[in-house]
């Protein structure tokens, strides 16, 4: 698995690297400290990048969009200082998969890395755990793939193409989708979809 | 001398205001003048219609008594010299106020005479052809005129009094002449009218002056008023700026803290995950970076704020600069040689009264700064004697071959957190506080500091320390230099939780032949007293084991036994713990504690209470 880390703080850099050769089995982690350099090898078949919000040179979220762009498929998780509600729902927004926060203690920052590692949506605590003892909503197969596609941040066109299905039909599914778990936009639907552990395994 | 009454007490009263030889008395007496000179030329430009009107009416009542060539030719000669008075007017009143205010007024006293003057001849001439009611009319006239003429006077006496008297006197005269029986009475009476006519004329221009002075008054209030509020102004934008920067500092801080804190949280994880062992050496290098930057920024930081909060109190004890400067740089011969970079110094002798360990400290950092931020060549420190204006100073120079400043941001290398090149805030290059705390240390000093650069070249920071006066105090501070041989076999219990610091501090006071007895808690400190009796000095640490507090230990044990010196150390900074401490009377000693501090808290500590 490749794997790009974007951060300008080289010892958290480096602590983050050896965290992930010791959490998963062939990773190979490339690391970038601004956004040229992320942007630069994005593309060249990476499959997961750790990027931090806060770099020194530009905006966490603006980066994050401009990766998405270079390269649709990539998952991204934001790996950031600051763990306010609002800043985690604009990552959402913009097409993050998962929400790290750095002052998150050993123990969950090692339990959020193999949710990473292992393909799951992984948000902190105060969102994920909020009603976790809600019903689950019932949702149909196909329902539950497009809201995984959902969690990876994939836009609608690549949703249908991946489940050769047409656009139109995505739309209907992301609505039912929407109506099950109550909710308003795709952004409430992936961290619902987080806390009621929908997706994933 | 007499009292003098009624007019008289005025006059003298209006003299010794213009007599009064100060700055404002004299411009309110100029400014009066102009004042008054202006509103009158204003009146006297309508003096021609009306004296035409006068002359008009005149020739009424003289015309079928007088030929009319004589009275044609008093016309011409009274309304011209209106015409001409008011044609003077018109021409100084569009000069604005670019005129000589004396010189004009004794003008315009010379004009009203001449208008009065033929006024009043050419009216007593006429007197001689008159019949009895004829005269009595213009007579009239001619009384009526000079009360007009204190308004069109504007209030100055000088000119009222020419125009009154030039008036009356002339006509007054013939009357005296064509009816001597009534001359004593006649005279009598226009003297006393000259005189009240004048009087009023006085009052007038005391009126005027009040105003003139009230006006000044005013317009100083308004410029007092608003150079207070301009200072207002600058003070609340200081205050801005002051509360702007502690909240960049405060953000700053709280970013630098917490940046290394998260690396050792994920280091953490690491070590618990079970690295591979070839990696357990790069965990354990970078671990101690970390630790290293956090301990730098936070001793930065308690040093900043022990030097905000006002509890350095710097000395003002002889030195030898030279000396000073010299020791600091044999601290750094070792690192600027492992960087590849040679240390020069120039150390002319300077002896001054100065606080040496503020010194030695902004020394220490400007060499930091210079080796941190030279790749290659060399750097000169310098110092020499400088007096100037009688006073002695000593100026010292670091300078280097760096990478040097660009103008423009020379200013700011001064702040907290500023760094030079550093966006991305690589903790491996320091804290950026160094020069934050040598700008707040001169500050405290009393020196100047400046930095001079050439980008690609190098940096100069100059200091310039001015010798401090030689207090009262100065022989006791003279005597006060460390000196270990004063401290040498002296019993001291040292009290602190921390084991390694109860060690290392044991170890440097046995260095100085004190006999050191430790305890790391409040019962084993008690202990100590019950089995080795009172100590020369008792040394604790304000925070101890379980909340307890040192100098609260301290006041316990005072009541207990002898007096004895006490010296609290604490890493904290704050009110309470001062007050708690001065409520003991013992001596406080900030952390990070360097030796020399050390040993002269020590001494001092002793001393005091060997005075008592």
């Amino acid at each position: 698995m490749k794997i790009l880390l974007v951060d300008d703080h080289t010892l958290f850099r480096a602590g983050l690297r050896m965290l992930l050769a010791a959490l998963g089995k062939d990773v190979v982690v490339i690391e970038a400290s601004n956004a040229d350099e992320a942007i630069a090898v994005a593309g060249d078949n990476v499959q997961l990048c750790l990027l931090d919000l806060a770099l020194k040179t530009s905006d966490g979220i603006d980066l994050l969009a401009r990766l998405k762009q270079t390269a649709p498929n990539l998952i991204v998780v934001i790996v950031s200082a600051s763990d306010d509600a609002q800043t985690i729902r604009a990552c959402i927004d913009a097409g993050a998969m998962s929400f790290i926060p750095k002052s998150a203690s050993p123990e969950a920052l090692t339990h959020a890395l193999r949710q990473v590692l292992g393909g799951e949506v992984y948000l902190p605590d105060e969102l994920s755990s909020a009603s976790a003892t809600a019903p689950r909503p019932h949702l149909t197969p196909r329902q539950r793939d497009v809201l995984r596609y959902l969690s990876q941040g994939l836009p609608t066109k690549l949703i249908a193409r991946r489940l050769e299905l047409s656009e139109h039909t995505v739309k209907e599914h992301i609505g039912s989708i929407f109506h099950a778990l109550n909710v308003r936009n795709r952004t409430e639907a992936v961290i619902c979809a987080s806390r009621l552990a929908l997706v994933g395994t | 001398m007499r009292e003098p009454s009624g007019a008289g007490r005025y006059i003298t009263r209006l003299r010794a205001a213009f007599a009064r030889r100060d700055i404002e008395a004299a411009a309110n007496q100029d400014e009066l003048l102009v004042e008054l000179v202006r509103l009158h030329a204003r009146i006297i430009m309508r003096m021609p219609w009306v004296q035409s009107a006068l002359a008009i009416c005149v020739g009424v009542i003289v015309l079928p008594y007088v030929s009319l060539a004589a009275f044609l030719m008093w016309c011409v000669v009274s309304v011209g010299i209106e015409v001409l008075r008011a044609n003077y007017s018109r021409r100084l009143l569009a000069r604005h106020d670019e005129f000589k205010p004396y010189a004009v007024h004794r003008a315009f006293v010379l004009w009203a005479f001449a208008a009065g003057a033929a006024v009043g001849c050419g009216a007593g001439w006429c007197f001689f052809y008159l019949p009895v009611a004829d005269q009595a009319v213009l007579g009239i006239v001619l009384f009526a005129m000079p009360a007009a003429g204190v308004a069109v006077s504007q209030s100055s006496r000088y000119i009222a009094a020419a125009y009154c008297l030039a008036i009356l006197v002339p006509a007054t005269a013939c009357w005296m002449v064509i009816y001597p029986h009534q001359a004593f009475s006649a005279g009598v009476m226009t003297l006393v009218y000259c005189a009240f006519i004048i009087l009023v004329a006085v009052e007038g221009e005391q009126l005027l002056l009040r105003s003139v002075v009230i006006r000044h008054q005013r317009d100083r209030l308004v410029r007092d008023l608003e150079q207070r509020n301009a200072d207002v102004r600058i003070a609340m934008q200081q205050a801005e700026q002051s509360a702007l920067a502690r909240a960049r500092v405060l953000a700053t801080a709280s970013h630098d803290l917490r940046q290394p804190l998260h690396a050792l949280s994920l280091y953490s994880a690491v070590l618990a995950a079970g690295p591979a062992p070839e990696q357990l050496r790069e965990v354990s290098t970078n671990i101690d970076q970390i630790v290293r930057s956090l301990g730098s920024l936070l001793h930065g930081l308690l040093d900043l704020s022990r030097l905000t909060a006002g509890h350095y109190e710097p000395e003002s004890v002889p030195i030898e600069l030279d000396h000073v400067v010299a020791a600091v740089c044999n601290e750094y011969h070792r690192t600027a040689a492992a960087r590849g970079l040679s240390l020069d110094t120039r150390l002319a002798p300077v002896r001054l009264h100065g606080d040496a360990i503020a010194i030695s400290r902004i020394v220490r950092n400007l060499l930091d700064n210079a080796i941190k931020y030279t790749a290659a060549g060399s750097i000169t420190v310098e110092v020499s004697p400088l007096a100037e204006s009688g006073a002695t100073f000593g100026r010292v120079s670091v300078t280097d071959t760096g990478c040097g400043i660009p103008a423009e941001e020379q200013a700011r290398v001064f702040e907290e957190f500023y760094q030079l090149d550093n966006p991305s805030r690589d903790r491996s290059r320091g804290v950026g506080l160094g020069l934050a705390i040598v700008k707040r240390l001169c500050e405290l000093i009393g020196a100047d500091i400046s930095v001079e650069s050439m980008p690609q070249q190098g940096t100069t920071f100059t200091l310039r320390i001015r010798s401090g006066r030689e207090g009262a105090n100065a022989g006791a501070d003279a005597s006060d230099i460390v000196d270990a041989s004063e401290l040498k076999g002296r019993t001291v219990f040292l009290v602190d939780d921390e084991v390694d610091i109860l060690r290392s501090t044991q170890q440097l006071l046995g260095a100085w032949g004190m006999h050191t007895k430790t305890a790391d808690s409040v019962e084993s400190a008690k202990q100590l007293f019950v089995v080795n009796g009172v100590p020369d000095l008792f040394i604790t640490d304000m925070r101890l084991r379980g909340g307890e507090s040192g100098a609260r230990l301290a006041a316990e044990l005072r009541t207990i036994y002898d007096s004895f010196p006490v010296l609290v150390i604490t890493g904290e900074i704050s009110a309470a713990v001062v007050a708690d401490v001065d409520a003991i009377g013992a001596a406080l000693l900030f952390k990070p504690i360097t030796p020399e501090l050390l040993a002269r808290a020590i001494t001092r500590a002793i001393a005091s209470m060997e005075i008592r």
